[in-house]
């Protein structure tokens, strides 16, 4: 992650853009992806839902078996898992 | 002028909307905050848009109007004053005047830049700033439709960290209006528009389809600032159109409507943190997104490695 957006995660815009063009179209493909939080000290509540809350809300169930997080550190994960919880959620009332 | 009497400021400035000719008189200015700074700016812009003549009078005698030049306030306004003083780089205590950035352009450097002032040894200081302006930021180019400018500053003596947003676009209600959001109401007013913006999960694009699929925007931005604002007792103005909203600490928020007819065409955001309250980052987070009901219980810890 470091390497396409520098320590600070910030941008929603391009974590959107990022999900689009580079996670979802190895999301049906890979058997597991794997982000790599090395390096990140900080991310907005912007970037966590454009770029995993939605990845979350379009696949709420294969998102917990086919993605995983390294190297997050707690305030990351912490964000994360907001994101990500919220983004099934709203994906699973779809669903319904 | 601070983040509690911004609306003065912008009230006197709406003055200018019905006149040909506008003098900005600098003879009694004693004090820049970012919030004011980038409202004259996008004021200015918003007159030059309609054709007016305006001017600044009474700087040369004003001691304080060279922070006001080193904010590149003229600069970016294409006005071309002689500077009595000597620029110089690596200034700890403010960030002159930037505009918000294109849709291509990552908002993360100037968030980071701007809290790099407030915060040289980045510590919890720099990651509470560093959220909280890529979020302001954020919110005015994916919202305003017109020119946008940010600023920051550090008071060392009061150990306040200030933000200023501001645009010359359509504002809240019109966001709300033209972008069909499912929030907006027939006969809304600007006030109930710039209350509700202030909700969590309330956003006037989270509908919208992209070409990227998802709107980028979930509406937290705003909701998040004003809770991190609240847990360091800071101050945070919010002005759009005809009506400004206003909270310190986490005394209950004021808010209401400029008299006259008077507005600003665009938003302005203001918030200030005081650093000594700023101790944890982290627990700041979270204490905000509990306090929103953002924080849905962590079912997915099988996914960190």
């Amino acid at each position: 992650m470091r390497e396409h957006f520098g320590s600070f995660l910030a941008d929603g815009d391009l974590g959107n853009r990022f999900r689009f063009c580079e996670i979802d179209p190895l999301f049906g493909r890979a058997a597991m992806l794997i982000f790599d939080f090395d390096g990140i000290g900080n991310m907005s509540d912007s970037f966590a839902n454009a770029c995993f809350g939605s990845l979350a809300e379009d696949h709420p169930d294969d998102i917990l078996e086919k993605v995983r997080f390294r190297n997050c550190s707690g305030m990351i994960r912490q964000s994360l898992s907001a994101a990500i919880s919220s983004g099934r959620l709203r994906g699973s009332k779809l669903v319904r | 002028m601070f983040e509690n009497n911004l609306r003065s400021l912008l009230d006197v400035l709406a003055l200018g909307d019905h006149a040909d000719r506008i003098d900005l008189d600098f003879q009694s200015v004693r004090y820049y905050v970012p919030g004011g700074i980038v409202a004259v700016v996008a004021k200015i812009k918003r007159w030059q848009m309609n054709g007016k003549e305006w001017r600044f009078t009474n700087y040369e005698e004003n001691e304080n109007f060279g922070y006001f030049q080193r904010m590149d306030v003229c600069n970016i306004l294409g006005l071309n004053l002689r500077e009595n003083f000597s620029r110089h780089s690596g200034s700890e205590d403010f960030v002159p005047v930037v505009r918000v950035p294109p849709s291509d352009q990552d908002v993360g450097p100037i968030a980071s830049k701007l809290s790099a002032c407030v915060d040289p040894n980045r510590g919890d200081t720099f990651s509470l700033l560093q959220f909280v302006t890529s979020e302001a930021v954020l919110n005015a180019r994916q919202h305003s439709g017109g020119e946008g400018f940010v600023s920051a500053q550090f008071a060392k003596s009061k150990e306040t960290a200030r933000i200023g947003v501001a645009d010359c676009g359509i504002g809240i209600l019109e966001s709300f209006r033209s972008n069909e959001s499912p929030f907006y109401k027939q006969g809304m007013t600007e006030e109930q528009a710039l209350l509700l913006a202030l909700k969590p999960e309330v956003s006037s694009t989270t509908h919208l389809k992209t070409p990227y699929g998802h709107s980028p925007n979930r509406g937290v931005g705003l909701s998040m600032m004003r809770e991190l604002m609240a847990l360091s007792l800071g101050a945070m103005t919010l002005v759009s159109g005809n009506s400004w909203w206003f909270q310190s600490a986490q005394r209950a928020p004021m808010f209401g409507t400029f008299k006259h007819g008077r507005r600003f065409d665009g938003t302005v955001l203001a918030v200030a943190f005081l650093r000594s309250q700023i101790e944890d980052y982290f627990e700041m987070l979270k204490q905000a997104r509990l306090k929103l009901g953002l924080q849905v219980p962590d079912d997915v810890g099988k996914i960190f490695l």
